[in-house]
């Protein structure tokens, strides 16, 4: 295969999913319980990735997950299949419930702890858990270029359509979010 | 590849396994099968209130107080707006004499006779009129309301 063949085949799998993604919303829209099952298999793992990657918290991203499906059920005309892919679109409902629930916990004080960074030798796993720690503490808009860019494998278009903002802005956020990360982690050893 | 990337690699890794618990499918599902029935609930109870509706417009359509239909005066009839003029070679009424209106049906032929110009040549019409009365019981002058025609 070559070179040039590997972005044909993504792009053919991507309109092949987008063609499944539009039939299955068309037939959810029209009541179909398997299609909406279908969409949620499809998808609530992108979902709840991203909730995951940024809360930091397999329960907290449980309930994003679930908010952004119940949100769904009652806005099913809202997505709109020529800006984007129904699964961008879901990681922008996320992000907006994020957002919410990240206001409103910055009026509680977190406990000492719970934010402190996890002790241990400093073999692989530590490196893993120090780093989802850190990214856990970045301010929100480096937090979210990092859990699309860096663990969703999402490119810089897509998270900055997602993030809706320019490509320029995402690619600087992760520049500086990995500087920060670096920072952080740079008293045990680590180097960016 | 330094420690960093090698961090974010194995975390990247480690999420792309993470799965949301089956337990929010299933609650997510029960929303969807929550929403759906309130729909049909809500599909039900118009299609309901447009079986109401329709059937009160058919009651009410059936049941619709039948008008008379009013009573027009006879096409030949012609309604007069007339003063009171004097019957001719009679006394007009005095100023301060009491008199009586009655109104009666004469015919036309004898308001004709008695020397009143009418706009009809139907000789056998019927005239209502008002009839002034002086006080020793004689008409002194007549108002006409309207011709009837004999046909």
């Amino acid at each position: 295969m070559s070179a040039n063949a590997i972005p044909v085949t993504q792009t053919m799998i991507r309109e092949t999913e987008s063609a499944q993604d539009r039939d299955l919303l068309r037939r959810f829209r029209a009541g179909d319980r398997d299609a909406f099952t279908a969409l949620y298999r499809t998808h609530q793992a992108c979902v709840y990735r991203f909730a995951r990657s940024m809360t930091g918290d397999r329960m907290k991203a449980g309930e994003v997950t679930q908010d952004v499906f119940v949100w769904l059920i009652h806005h099913p005309d809202d997505f709109n299949p020529e800006r984007g892919s129904l699964s961008g679109f879901l990681i922008g409902v996320a992000r907006k419930f994020l957002k919410r629930r990240y206001s409103e916990e910055q009026r509680w004080v977190p406990l000492d702890e719970a934010t402190a960074a996890p002790a241990g030798v400093d073999n692989g796993d530590a490196d893993t858990e120090r780093l989802r720690h850190a990214i856990s503490a970045l301010p929100f808009r480096y937090r979210e270029v990092v859990a699309l860019c860096g663990l969703e494998g999402k490119s810089y278009e897509e998270a900055a359509a997602i993030v809706d903002c320019a490509v320029g802005t995402v690619r600087s956020r992760m520049h500086r979010a990995r500087a920060l990360l670096a920072r952080k982690l740079m008293g045990r050893g680590c180097t960016v | 590849m330094n420690r960093f990337d090698d961090a974010m690699s194995r975390l990247a890794a480690e999420l792309s396994e993470a799965r949301a618990p089956r337990a929010i499918e299933r609650s997510v599902l029960a929303e969807f099968d929550l929403v759906k029935r309130r729909k049909r609930g809500k599909v039900w109870v118009a299609a309901a209130g447009a079986i109401a509706a329709s059937i009160a417009v058919v009651w009410f359509i059936q049941h619709k107080p039948v008008q008379q239909p009013s009573v027009a005066a006879p096409p030949a009839a012609i309604e007069l707006d007339q003063p009171f003029v004097p019957i001719p070679y009679v006394l007009p009424p005095g100023p301060y004499e009491r008199v009586e209106v009655v109104r009666m049906k004469l015919p036309v032929s004898e308001l004709i006779a008695a020397g009143y110009r009418l706009q009809t040549s139907d000789l056998g019409a019927q005239a209502e009129a008002d009839v002034m009365v002086g006080q020793d019981g004689r008409p002194r002058a007549i108002r006409l309301i309207s011709i009837s025609s004999f046909n």
